[in-house]
């Protein structure tokens, strides 16, 4: 793989320069990298935010080698054939991807982002972090936005209905990753889309990726967001929908892997009517910290939003759910949920709940809920008294935990892959306890 | 609060009638003379002065001088409400009105009883419900009495410069153990200029069963008031502490800062009542914390009515098997007010079990904000917590925030946290007018069910008094 | 049938915590056989059908347990289920995430010890749905979550009729029930009588009479203190009291 190193101005120019980008996203790319170094990097004792996350952990410097293209091809990723569109990146390029002729005659897009600048420069102008994730938010959003690679584009035109799911898979061989997703579904038209991250388990590498999600009017999206790092991966993302009027938005995140992985993930009611369902879950095992923040932004009237985020923890894993509801004084008539489910499963397992509600508009109906529990020795007797043994009750258990948000996740095979991933885990943990949980 | 008359609410003219409003009732002042003041700011020389008026031993001038060197090395919280409207060098630390504290209520000096009689002091120990009153002028207790038939069981219900000068080993024992001065800004402050409070030691086994009583208030113009109040409960004991602050209008300022530490031990309960009615220019910065031993229960029951801004979260510290921690509070934030209140319960043994109860009301532009957090340690196995907070908007001005944190180490627990905010229903109303209510009266009506589960927890008259307080403060809230 | 199983009970103790609730409780049934047992609330009948099931709260301080001679007792409750026991649970816990049909299959072949194919399960348990007037979907739904109070009661029943046990306890499955609902437990009960013993815990003569057990007991103070026919439900009816068994006992 051929990188630069360090999160410096010469870089910057010489990654743009790579991607045979247009000026403008040069100049932002450089504007970006002012700012950059003007930003500390976010105090983890007074800032809220990162509070409970502990950056020092990240050398920074040591993983600050970016990849740029380099002919790579894809490697042990296995295209799922129930998608009816793929695009496979490797260290930040895209090395291969498939779309059904009738949808890409259509005009649907499923490629890069610097593929599409010819021929949809505009309208990645329009919406490349400028309203839905901005440069400025802070120390990471500005580290991408000066370093971004070559990421993913999907754009399903006004009307158009995508029947099936598309894919995209992304996969880091090591050093720095900041993979973008700018998904574009114009009015009235309808997608359901995954993104899977991955790894091998022997990769070190830091990941700090974007995906911004527009809806338009009366859009209709699904998409699912499964993280699947190896062990030494640190990750600090955003993945945000800004919901346009009457938009009917699903955002699913399984967060799974990583050494210590911080997410933002949010959801900006913008336009009237809209509705959007925040899912999540994750499962920090032996070491892994996982830290989720979530915002559900009410800024018009007559929106809807309902969050439920689903996690276990592990023997000494740590997981930081911290959720706000944001409601806006013009944001009357608001119909806000929130739900964080924890379930201890691991000794010297850590969870911390912070369900936070902002309000200020008076004709609202919010309501959040947090719970911290184990397995419910109840239904154990319950299952072992229909002839389960112990240890496969908690399995059980534990799968059905989960299921109320796998289940929504659009593709079968990612499903499949989720329900694996979670009872590897499981098994990985009763491994450890003689078999029971 | 002290709102203008208003000539839409001419319904209400019986209400004004029983209970005249609050600056009649509580808004006066009295244009007293002080026996003695500090000189405006906080330095070492007033810190020394206070011990030296008060005759205290060295011991206790050594916690004020550490609590002051806290005090100034420590920055403003950066959290919770705006706390920039605080001029330390504004304010008097010691206001001395009367010259000794008195145990027969005709020695008290006229125009302090004639206060207190305004604010029903002690009119309630008259009522022969309350077991005990202590009331506090400005920085000194001026009057306490306890019922002999406890002082006979050896129940001792003192001001704490008392308890300094005749129970030392006790005040040695347990002060600034709870809370220890570097905990805070504000508890190094208290640590360093604390004047009078409550001091309780109820002997093992000893349940006095109907409630002690302290009543607050500010009388001088910036002047702040920090007392410090230690309760031992011994074992399989019971006492219900019960207080009331209020506070005259000026234009300028005032900081209320106690210092409140309890030690609950082995099968003992303590209950703590507050009704906070400052009025909503004091800013009410104060740090609760009971430790609880084995199957020993801490109730607080926190009402918030008044300030311009509170910021409070009595805390529970579980340290042994079987300990109860509980917490109902009520925050009713309206023009101007910021009520940021919550409670803190740490469960630091196994098997043992908390409850958090917050309702909140808010209104003309007033914001109620809970914070709140659910500790477990590792190993505390069979910790049972459940937080339920609920917050009722009035207006469109108003604004509601809540942050619970929830930190647990320990895999066998179950720990529940449920919110919600909501707008008095229009279905409630409308159902609630057709009966023949009118608005007022119907939204008058929801807010007192809404508030009720915590009001039926409080002594009687308290409850009375609590009610009459939330129709003050909901006066004219329609239109 | 030679190979009738048998369930003795006897002098069972049975304490929640430090509090006594079964004082000596013994009763011995077979495969094929139906017995009722009735007593007044807190008598012990629950905790009887939580002990047998081996219920971790109910401590069992003496007293034995045997089905055709293997202490019950010493084994987890899975293994009891394997044995041929099985509870039908007054008030079954809701499982969400965990469907129907994906929990009886993984529970029929533990108890079975060997692999059922997904289409002959299917096909058996189709069957036994439309026994009991179930819809196809409900296979789907999430175990007991959301159910209606008749909803858990069939899924119950239906649990039974899959893992087809040697020994059923009833736990006031006809609580709640309307008559129709009652009717459909006692239906299954007679269908099911060949190859399983009941025991029934109820307070309905209703389904005593529907049922036409073999034998009625009624328990009081955590001890069966009479047994006999159908007679003695009806004679509760008759009394509306518990007072004369103590008298007779």
């Amino acid at each position: 793989m051929s990188s630069l190193h360090g999160f410096t101005r010469d870089s910057v120019v010489a990654l743009s320069a790579a991607l045979a980008e247009p000026d403008w996203l040069l100049a932002k790319r450089l504007e970006a990298f002012t700012a950059f170094e003007q930003t500390p990097y976010p105090d983890t004792r007074s800032d809220e935010d990162w509070r409970r996350c502990d950056l020092r952990r990240i050398d920074f410097d040591a993983l600050a080698d970016i990849a740029t293209p380099n002919g790579a091809t894809a490697s042990a990723v296995t295209a799922a054939d129930d998608a009816v569109g793929t695009a496979t990146f490797v260290d930040g390029t895209l090395v291969g991807s498939r779309l059904n002729a009738e949808l890409a005659a259509q005009g649907v897009v499923l490629t890069s982002l610097h593929q599409a600048l010819p021929s949809h420069g505009e309208l990645i102008r329009t919406h490349f972090m400028t309203h839905c994730v901005q440069p400025g938010e802070g120390k990471f959003t500005l580290l991408h936005a000066a370093f971004f690679n070559q990421g993913l584009f999907c754009y399903v035109p006004r009307g158009v209905q995508v029947d099936g799911a598309l894919l995209a898979q992304v996969e880091l061989g090591g050093g720095s990753l900041l993979h973008h997703s700018l998904i574009i579904v114009d009015d009235g038209a309808r997608l359901s889309l995954v993104e899977e991250y991955r790894s091998a388990a022997d990769v070190t590498g830091l990941s700090v990726p974007i995906t911004e999600i527009i809806a338009g009017r009366d859009a209709q999206v699904v998409y699912a967001g499964v993280q699947e790092w190896g062990p030494k991966v640190y990750e600090v993302g955003v993945k945000r929908v800004l919901a346009g009027p009457g938009a009917q938005v699903s955002l699913c995140t399984g967060n799974l892997g990583g050494k210590l992985s911080k997410e933002f993930i949010g959801a900006a009611l913008a336009g009237s009517g809209s509705s959007v369902d925040l899912l999540g879950i994750s499962f920090p095992a032996a070491g892994q910290h996982l830290d989720q923040t979530t915002v559900q932004d009410h800024r018009v009237a007559n929106c809807h939003s309902n969050l439920r985020f689903l996690g276990a923890v592990g023997d000494k894993g740590r997981s930081v759910f911290r959720g706000v509801i944001s409601v806006h004084p013009e944001a009357q008539q608001t119909d806000a949920y929130q739900k964080n489910e924890n379930l201890l499963l691991g000794d010297k397992a850590r969870a911390d709940s912070m369900p936070v509600l902002e309000i200020l508009a008076d004709d609202v109906k919010c309501s959040h809920g947090a719970s911290l529990s184990h397995l419910d020795n109840e239904i154990v007797f319950y299952l072992m008294s229909r002839g389960l043994p112990r240890g496969e009750a908690q399995r059980m258990m534990v799968a059905g935990f989960f299921e109320p948000v796998i289940e929504q996740v659009p593709v079968e095979s990612v499903r499949a892959r989720l329900q694996h991933a979670v009872a590897q885990r499981i098994d990985n943990l009763a491994a450890s306890h003689g078999g029971l949980l | 609060m002290a709102r203008p008359v208003n000539a839409e609410t001419d319904q209400h003219d019986e209400l004004r009638a029983l209970r005249g409003d609050y600056a009649e009732k509580y808004g006066f002042h009295d244009d007293r003379v002080n026996v003695f003041e500090t000189k405006r700011g906080l330095t070492e020389d007033i810190v020394r002065e206070i011990s030296a008026i008060k005759d205290e031993p060295a011991w206790m001038l050594e916690k004020r001088l550490e609590g002051l060197r806290h005090f100034l090395a420590t920055p403003m919280p950066n959290w919770g409400g705006d706390l920039t409207g605080i001029n330390f060098d504004e304010i008097t630390y010691y206001v001395k009105a009367s010259a000794q504290a008195e145990t027969a209520w005709e020695d008290v000096p006229d125009d302090i009883k004639r206060t207190f009689d305004r604010l029903g002091v002690p009119e309630a120990e008259r009522s022969a419900l309350l077991g005990g009153v202590g009331a506090q002028y400005d920085s000194e207790v001026v009057y306490h009495s306890l019922k002999a038939q406890w002082e006979e069981q050896g129940v001792l219900f003192l001001s704490p410069e008392e308890a300094v000068q005749n129970h030392p080993d006790l005040v040695q024992e347990h002060f600034g153990k709870i809370i220890p001065y570097a905990d805070n800004k504000f508890a190094a402050l208290n640590t360093a200029v604390w004047s009078g409070g409550s001091f309780i030691y109820v002997p093992p086994g000893v349940h006095v069963d109907i409630p002690l009583q302290a009543y607050f208030r500010i009388n001088t113009a910036n002047a702040g008031q920090f007392e410090r109040t230690l309760i031992i409960a011994d074992e399989g004991s019971f006492v219900h502490y019960v207080e009331g602050c209020t506070a005259p209008i000026y234009s300028k300022d005032s900081l209320h800062s106690a210092v409140v530490e309890i030690v609950v031990k082995r099968g003992a309960r303590v209950r703590y009542s507050t009704i906070q009615n400052w009025s909503n220019n004091v800013y009410n910065l104060v740090t609760k914390r009971a430790v609880a031993y084995a199957d020993a229960t801490m109730e607080w029951v926190d009402a918030n009515l008044g300030s311009k801004l509170t910021m409070k979260y009595p805390a529970v510290v579980m340290l042994e098997p079987g300990a109860h921690g509980e917490v109902l509070s009520i925050a009713f934030a309206g023009a101007g007010q910021h009520q940021d209140a919550g409670s803190k319960m740490v469960h630091a043994a196994p098997n043992t079990t908390s409850r958090i109860i917050s309702k909140s009301i808010s209104k003309d532009g007033g914001r109620s904000t809970y914070r709140g957090l659910c500790k477990v340690y590792p190993g505390c196995t069979g910790v049972k917590a459940n937080v339920v907070c609920d917050a009722l908007l009035l207006d469109d001005k108003a604004r509601s925030d809540t942050y619970p944190y929830m930190e647990v180490e320990e895999k066998q627990v179950d720990i529940g946290h449920e919110a919600s905010v909501s707008r008095v229903g229009e279905e409630q109303l409308f159902y609630l007018m057709s009966r023949g209510l009118d608005e007022d009266a119907a939204i008058g009506m929801i807010v007192n069910g809404f508030i009720e589960p915590i009001v039926k927890e409080l002594p009687m008259e308290y409850a009375v008094e609590m009610n009459r307080l939330i129709e003050l403060q909901m006066e004219g809230s329609v239109g | 049938m030679a190979d009738m199983a048998t369930l003795v009970i006897d002098d069972l103790h049975v304490s929640i915590g430090d509090k006594p609730i079964l004082k000596g409780l013994s009763l011995t049934m077979k495969q094929g056989e139906r017995h009722v047992l009735m007593g007044a609330n807190g008598s012990g009948k629950s905790t009887l059908a939580y002990a047998l099931m081996g219920h971790p709260s109910y401590d069992v301080t003496s007293g034995s347990v045997t089905l055709d001679g293997e202490d019950l007792l010493a084994l987890e409750p899975n293994e009891r289920a394997k044995l041929g026991l099985f509870l039908a649970f007054q008030n079954p816990k809701e499982i969400p995430g965990v469907s129907v049909s994906n929990f009886l299959r993984q529970a029929a072949q533990s108890v079975r010890g060997e692999k059922i194919s997904l289409r002959d399960f299917s096909r058996s348990m189709s069957a036994n749905m439309k026994q009991l007037d179930m819809k196809p979907e409900f296979a789907r739904r999430y175990l007991n979550d959301g159910f209606s109070g008749g909803e858990r009661k069939r899924c119950e029943m239906l649990q039974l009729l899959t893992l087809a046990p040697r020994i059923a306890i009833l736990d006031e499955t006809d609580s709640g029930l309307d008559i129709q609902m009652r009717q459909l437990v006692a239906d299954v009960v007679l269908a099911q009588h060949e190859r399983t013993g009941f025991l029934v815990v109820t307070h309905y003569e209703d389904v005593v009479q529907q049922m036409q057990p073999d034998y009625v007991h009624i328990m009081t103070d955590g001890r069966i203190q009479m047994t006999g026919g159908i007679e003695l439900a009806e004679r509760l009816t008759a009394e509306k009291s518990w007072d004369w068994v103590a008298e007779e006992a």
